[in-house]
């Protein structure tokens, strides 16, 4: 039985369009992908949180938290999956470490580099093993499959 | 008279339900809905438990902080960050 996340390239595109449309090619964007809790291995949508931006960081409150958390229970679904761009280079940095939107051990983060205008080409997936650390999640079709809608 | 009740921890969506007692301490409930939704004791330091919004002591019984039978609390971030530079 495959274990990894499956996403339709349509979707992923929307979240690149979006990262990009948010970030205006200055401004970091993160999104959360989800799921329905019976199919909780196929992503269905995603969450674009309010949130703080600069350059090189996004911050969502606890306040925004609660309404992604009202938004999960009132549709039954569940994030699987923190997409978030970075101006250069993608990694996961001691920010993304430390503060991801989900916690439980499995969760997963992908990381888009150059604001989202070089598609997906380049890009860093991160599983998250619990007490802070991180490890690349390779490979990546183990963990994510891009399918054609 | 029976002091034990039902509460519901909501964590990314997902309920999970726990039979409590009035005079118990949150923490330890807290610990086993962690431990439900893989969340290791020291991911918890970036983790607040909350009900209508408001964060809520947890070193305290569930009766001082007038937690009623079937309520919902929230394990939720207390924020998320990003940061795309090299520290």
């Amino acid at each position: 039985m495959c274990k990894a996340l499956l996403i339709s390239h349509r979707l992923l595109d929307a979240v690149l369009a979006e990262a990009k449309r948010c970030g205006s090619n200055f401004r970091e964007c993160v999104t959360y992908l989800t799921a329905s809790l019976e199919a909780p291995r196929v992503v269905d949508g995603y969450l674009h949180p309010q949130h703080h931006a600069s350059s090189v960081m996004t911050e969502v409150s606890a306040e925004e938290l609660g309404n992604v958390w009202d938004d999960l229970l009132a549709t039954r679904r569940t994030i699987v999956c923190q997409v978030h761009t970075h101006p250069g280079a993608a990694f996961h940095s001691d920010t993304d470490d430390r503060y991801p939107v989900v916690h439980s051990v499995g969760f997963l983060s992908l990381v888009i580099p150059d604001f989202g205008y070089r598609g997906v080409r380049d890009v860093h997936l991160a599983v998250y093993l619990g007490e802070g650390r991180w490890e690349a999640a390779t490979p990546r079709e183990n963990y994510l499959v891009i399918s054609d809608d | 008279m029976n002091d034990r009740f039902e509460v519901i921890f909501e964590y990314n969506g997902q309920p999970f339900s726990i039979e409590v007692e009035g005079n118990q301490q949150i923490e330890g409930a807290w610990h086993r809905a962690l431990a439900h939704f893989e969340i290791r004791p020291q991911d918890a330091e970036n983790l607040g438990l909350f009900k209508d919004g408001n964060q809520i002591d947890r070193n305290q019984s569930f009766k001082d902080a007038g937690i009623q039978p079937g309520e919902r609390l929230r394990i939720q971030p207390i924020v998320q960050r990003t940061g795309g530079s090299r520290v």
